[in-house]
């Protein structure tokens, strides 16, 4: 019989080929395959890294989809204690949440503890995610709508600059258990993304008091994209100059409480999803000032 | 006079071959080299003379190049010694003297059942001798010369306490550079040890020759050659030595020094050729030993003794050993405080047949598994167990940060190369470290950053691709954790390996159940399974696992079970199951106490003290929870907390009650 080290350094290298060889065939797989969609993007969509990191020489771009706010708006409205009216989407309702497996309780006035949780108040599912469309357009005239009734005028005025230059054009459309019927519904690979996401329930929405169950998309699965090597260059000179800890005590330091100033993207990037529905970025290039 | 070292024996003037072992080897071969005696220079002590007004001369045990020993009381200790009168040579050269004064300071600290214990060097009167531990048996040359070939339970015994004795000197940066049968005792219980430590040595220098020292017949080539000597050297002495306790036979022959230089150059016979039922890991030993290149024998005698048969359970009997030891100590203490209070008489014959018995008893322990047998050692072995975890933490944040550092500048078939090389670099370190060491401190270390690398080669490899986080993750992860527990038993990685599997279980519901698999946190029910799962294979199947990880698998089982149980008997809505959360709170409430009732009444029943511990626990925390829901808004608190303790006050004399029922059999946490 074989001593247990022997079996254990046999077993142990046979695990760590087989992890390597899974994940090397899956991406060769998704790669290799047919091409689910291939979309051009800006950097409102695929934002390069706010602060610079020191210690880390790897460069992933971040998914951002239209409900995710620029994170130095999120920053000013936190030190001004400003209450951002959120823009809900009306498709993920009460039924659509219980199409997408949700178990909801009833919809009291008050919302209860006991029943957000009933049957999971998270659940993974397809997202459709339109670019630049029609319901970009729409979340926005809704968003324009609820800033200016909730805000005052200048507020108002400032972060919806900030909204049409900088948030992402990508607007979730519709969702569903199965992605292949979501690409039946919306066929254009240039237009539409179909990636999995995270659907959030819960009750009152954008809406205080309102006891009706509503939908969130709250993550991207694969929120980070990779930047290989090669298409690193063609970035370098977007990247932030500042670590967070020198941006954090700066603006502390200047007592900011102004709104960001609105930054036109500064990059086109070429996304493309393989087999797999897993992206990898294909280009990336400079837009120039007009 | 001249002893044959190989057997023992007196030879007969003049250097005669030994006429009973080795009629053609050239006698002087045997012996180790000492400085020539001038005619007349020894004149043996009579019994009852006294040295240094401390010791009592009894007998003459024996006599050889480098002295006479005698066996002597010590009149200020009361206890039998050995004392070695040196030659008058030594005492004639300071800077001999010197020397063997240095080396005895070194071999002092050589603490070591399985090595003869130096006590002291002592100049007094004209006489130079060594006063040393008294072994009451036989040599081993003397033991193969009346049996011929050992048999394999005795040969594996003796080779193992040799080895150890030998790492043990290693340890201590001490050289024997005389290994051979005639310098291993072993005593009337079956205890070896090795004598004579840094002697030969001392002769050879002052006799001039740096390397050519110790006994010819048992030197490695280098030695014979005059080249360094190093403990890889005793190396090969302790694989002629193993060569004839396991086959009766010496490994080389040869009738003269050159004779034997030439044969040393290359390869033994193997040992299988002349014993054809030896166990082959004896064999590849062995040879190991016996390699013409000093770098490719084994680094220590332990990984020797590891390498017999049987090496591998070693360590599974160490927690067995452990406990042994911790009942001797309780016991001595114990007897301590009867015998003060006046509870126990026990005259002083007796009281020492006790204490020698105990003795013997821990330095076998010690010797075998090493044990700690006082607080402090224990101590030090869990400060030197948090010391190798914190080790070990650091070193996979360095890995972590040096890929972070690195990744962005290097190409994607490096960074897969890098990725995949670490863990498999690392697992091989683990198993080489592993061969070395016994405690497994540095073990743990390597395998726990073996571990790390493993974790960072997906993460990062899933993330170059643009993966989404795959849940067979948690079960390659736990896998790898388990084999290396396993293999080189490590707990805290069958800790690690345990969590991840159920974490497993865990997700793969969440996952059926639409939940991306890592929020499964939020969802505990899944853990239930898992933990059922780990008991029934422990309880039902246990024969079959490793028994030292029991305790571990049956507290984490415990864990799984009950922890979900708590939290969802507080908030039923956690649940997966299609019924009214208020309902399925109570229903994990009676769960939760009948589970752990039922665990308490099963660990009395098999005996399991850490199945009793987790049950009263879990216990507890759902009657303290269920007092809560009942009383907290309307109770007074002074009522509240006046109830709390009176219930724990309750519980403990229940347990009280129990713990009397079973004291015939005492509860024991089976290992």
């Amino acid at each position: 019989m074989r001593p247990k080290s022997v079996v254990a350094l046999l077993a142990g290298c046979a695990l760590i080929v087989i992890v390597n060889a899974v994940i090397l065939v899956a991406a060769s797989r998704n790669r290799g395959g047919d091409r689910l969609a291939e979309l051009m993007l800006t950097e409102r969509e695929l934002a390069v890294p706010e602060f610079r990191e020191d210690e880390s020489s790897g460069l992933f771009l971040t998914f951002k989809i239209a409900s995710d706010p620029p994170p130095a708006v999120q920053r000013i409205a936190w030190r001004k204690r400003a209450d951002l009216p959120s823009v809900d989407y009306p498709w993920l309702d009460r039924g659509k949440l219980e199409a997408l497996g949700f178990r909801l309780g009833p919809e009291a006035s008050v919302p209860s503890d006991e029943h957000a949780h009933v049957g999971t108040i998270q659940r993974t599912a397809f997202v459709a995610l339109e670019f630049d469309g029609e319901s970009w357009t729409r979340w926005l005239a809704a968003r324009e709508d609820r800033l200016r009734k909730r805000l005052p005028q200048d507020e108002a005025e400032a972060l919806l600059a900030l909204d049409r230059t900088m948030r992402s054009h990508l607007v979730p459309v519709d969702a569903g258990r199965d992605a292949e019927t979501l690409r039946r519904r919306f066929p254009d690979r240039a237009r539409y993304l179909i990636v999995p996401g995270i659907v959030r329930a819960v009750q009152g929405g954008a809406d205080a008091g309102d006891p009706s169950w509503r939908g969130q998309i709250a993550a991207v699965l694969v929120s980070d994209l990779h930047v290989p090597r090669e298409l690193a260059p063609a970035l370098k000179t977007f990247l932030p100059q500042e670590t967070e800890d020198a941006v954090l005590k700066r603006e502390q330091r200047e007592r900011r409480l102004s709104w960001p100033a609105a930054t036109p993207p500064r990059y086109r990037a070429v996304v493309t999803f393989g087999s797999r529905n897993e992206p990898w970025l294909f280009s990336v290039t400079k837009i120039e000032a007009n | 006079m001249a002893t044959c070292t190989r057997c023992g024996s007196t030879l007969p003037d003049g250097a005669t071959p030994c006429p009973k072992c080795s009629p053609s080897i050239d006698n002087s071969l045997l012996e180790t080299e000492a400085a020539p005696r001038s005619p007349g220079e020894f004149v043996p002590l009579d019994p009852g003379t006294v040295l240094a007004e401390r010791y009592r001369i009894l007998a003459l045990a024996g006599r050889g190049g480098e002295g006479e020993v005698y066996r002597a009381d010590d009149l200020k200790l009361g206890q039998t010694v050995a004392v070695k009168i040196l030659p008058e040579s030594f005492r004639r050269n300071e800077r001999r003297l010197a020397r063997l004064i240095s080396e005895v300071r070194i071999a002092r600290r050589v603490s070591h059942p399985n090595v003869c214990r130096v006590y002291d060097i002592v100049e007094s009167e004209g006489q130079t001798f060594l006063t040393m531990e008294w072994i009451d048996g036989e040599s081993l040359a003397s033991l193969l010369h009346r049996k011929g070939r050992l048999s394999k339970d005795t040969a594996i015994g003796i080779a193992r306490q040799v080895s150890l004795g030998l790492a043990a000197a290693h340890d201590e940066g001490v050289l024997h550079r005389d290994l051979k049968p005639g310098n291993v005792m072993i005593d009337d219980r079956g205890v070896v040890r090795i004598t004579d430590f840094g002697l030969a040595t001392t002769a050879a220098s002052v006799r001039g020759a740096t390397a050519r020292e110790g006994t010819p017949f048992y030197m490695s080539p280098e030695q014979l050659a005059g080249a360094e000597v190093t403990a890889q050297s005793d190396m090969y002495a302790l694989g002629l030595v193993l060569f004839e306790v396991f086959t009766g036979r010496h490994a080389f022959p040869g009738r003269t020094l050159e004779e034997m230089l030439e044969l040393r150059s290359s390869p033994p016979p193997d040992p299988k050729s002349l014993a054809p039922d030896l166990h082959p890991a004896v064999s590849r030993v062995i040879l190991r030993c016996l390699d013409v290149d000093p770098m490719r024998r084994p680094p220590s005698g332990r990984e020797v003794a590891a390498a017999l048969p049987g090496g591998a359970r070693l360590a599974e009997a160490m927690a067995f050993a452990q406990r042994k030891a911790d009942r001797i100590s309780a016991f001595r203490e114990e007897l301590t405080e009867l015998r003060r209070a006046g509870l126990v008489r026990l005259d002083d014959n007796d009281l020492a047949a006790v204490e020698r018995h105990h003795d013997s008893e821990l330095r076998d322990l010690i010797s075998r598994f090493d044990v700690d047998v006082s607080e402090r050692g224990k101590q030090l072995a869990l400060g030197m167990r948090v010391v190798s975890l914190l080790g070990a933490i650091a070193l996979a944040a360095s890995a972590f940060f040096f890929f972070n550092q690195i990744w962005g500048v290097i190409s994607i078939p490096l960074q897969l190369g890098i990725l995949t090389i670490a863990p498999l670099a690392a697992l091989v370190a683990t198993d080489a470290i592993a061969k070395r060491e016994r405690g497994g401190y540095f073990t743990s270390i390597a395998a726990l950053f073996a571990f790390a690398c493993l974790v960072l080669d997906q993460i990062l490899l899933g993330a170059t691709f643009n993966q989404a986080q795959p849940v067979w993750e948690l079960l390659a992860w736990g896998a790898f954790a388990m084999v290396l527990a396993d293999g080189y038993r490590l707990p805290l990685l069958r800790v690690v390996g345990l969590v991840l599997l159920a974490a497993f279980v865990n997700a793969l519901l969440a996952v059926r159940a639409g939940v991306y698999w890592p929020n499964f946190i939020e969802h505990p029910e899944g853990l239930i399974p898992a933990g059922v799962l780990l008991l029934a294979l422990r309880l039902l199947v246990a024969r079959r696992m490793r028994p030292g990880f029991a305790a571990i698998d049956r507290v984490l089982g415990l864990i799984f079970l009950l922890f979900p149980m708590i939290l969802l008997s507080i908030t039923g809505s956690l649940s997966y199951l299609p019924f009214d959360p208020s309902h399925i709170s109570v229903g994990y409430q009676i769960l939760g106490f009948a589970v752990s009732a039922g665990a308490i009444a099963l660990g009395v029943a098999r005996r399991f003290r850490d199945f009793v511990y987790c049950g009263a626990l879990f216990f507890v925390v759902f009657l303290y929870l269920k007092f809560v829901q009942w009383w907290w808004d309307w109770m007074p608190k002074y009522l509240f907390f006046l109830i709390v303790a009176l219930t724990a006050m309750g519980v403990l004399w229940a347990l009280k009650r129990l713990r009397a029922a079973v004291t015939v059999g005492p509860l024991e946490a089976e290992s």
